[in-house]
């Protein structure tokens, strides 16, 4: 059975663009819009494998869609990995307190987040 | 706006374009010519900013064709994406931008918040000239037509950041492309 990996990004190009990328990989893709979306997503797909979240969303951020989804004791082995356009040092610390797993900046290298997401979850 | 902060804001602009665009296999060149008055086809991304002591906002125009030349994401037996997944692009393309902008800034002192990016697409879009002193804009020419990269800044006196920049492995700043694990 394909492992399951849900991407939030309030683009939906960004959104095909690391669906393709995963799909080719092997994996199972589903999408949410913004962190509200991410954290409902979470809660309804407990087989979920791994999260890719953008930080710069709408009605949610990414950082404060981690802090949710970590506060529940469920999802404490779910791992969470940011995907932005910051490098900001002090947000990364943020995300990594929250409970992410990685930072990614974009634009991303394919091979670079596939052997990240392999890296987390195996193949 | 204090002149060599202008200055660096126009030096950034038209290097951090060019690093984007050449990101999706598209180059740019600095365009010295009239631009063009108005664009048929045309789209643009806005996205604001905010910091302690500075805020405003940048605008990427150009039109469809360029932005296409960029999309990332082959679609199903190789149509080309319609016009509401390029408008998004420029979204995030005026977003991914801004953050390759700050991640340079953020080595000379000068940091913000990032918006998230607003984008249309019409006829007859026209660039405005210089507004403003604190308005810098930058000109330049991929295969497929002009692109135009303005920034407009209110900046306290207050401000003070580095004229040169500081190592970014000193500063701890993330670069495009890196992937941290904790």
């Amino acid at each position: 059975m394909k492992k399951r990996i849900l991407v939030v990004d309030d683009s939906a190009s960004v959104r095909q663009q690391v669906g393709a990328v995963l799909a080719s990989a092997g994996y199972d893709v589903v999408e949410a819009a913004d962190g509200v979306l991410g954290g409902e997503a979470i809660a309804r797909m407990p087989d979920l494998a791994l999260v890719i979240c953008d930080v710069n969303m709408p009605n949610m951020n990414g950082i404060d869609m981690v802090a949710a989804a970590k506060s529940d004791g469920k999802n404490a082995a779910l791992p969470i990995v940011m995907l932005t356009t910051e490098g900001q040092p002090g947000l990364v610390e943020q995300a990594k307190k929250a409970g992410a797993k990685g930072w990614i900046v974009k634009p991303f290298k394919n091979e670079m987040l596939i052997a990240a997401v392999r890296k987390l979850v195996g193949s | 706006m204090k002149t060599t902060l202008a200055s660096l804001f126009e030096h950034y602009l038209q290097r951090c374009s060019a690093e984007l665009f050449a990101e999706y296999g598209v180059e740019l060149t600095p365009h010295d010519g009239e631009s063009p008055g108005s664009v048929s086809d045309g789209v643009a991304g806005v996205i604001g900013f905010a910091g302690e002591n500075i805020k405003g906002s940048l605008l990427l125009g150009t039109t469809s064709a360029v932005v296409r030349s960029t999309y990332p994401v082959s679609t199903a037996n190789g149509a080309e994406p319609g016009s509401s997944a390029l408008v998004d692009w420029t979204s995030e393309l005026s977003n991914q931008l801004l953050g390759r902008l700050k991640n340079r800034l953020l080595l000379h002192d000068v940091s913000f918040i990032m918006s998230t990016p607003v984008s249309l697409a019409g006829d007859h879009l026209r660039h405005p000239k210089l507004a403003s002193a604190n308005q810098r804009s930058v000109s330049l020419r991929a295969p497929t037509g002009i692109v135009v990269v303005s920034i407009e800044a209110e900046v306290d006196a207050g401000l003070e950041f580095r004229a040169e920049p500081m190592q970014q492995c000193d500063v701890g700043v993330a670069g495009e492309g890196d992937v941290l694990l904790f």
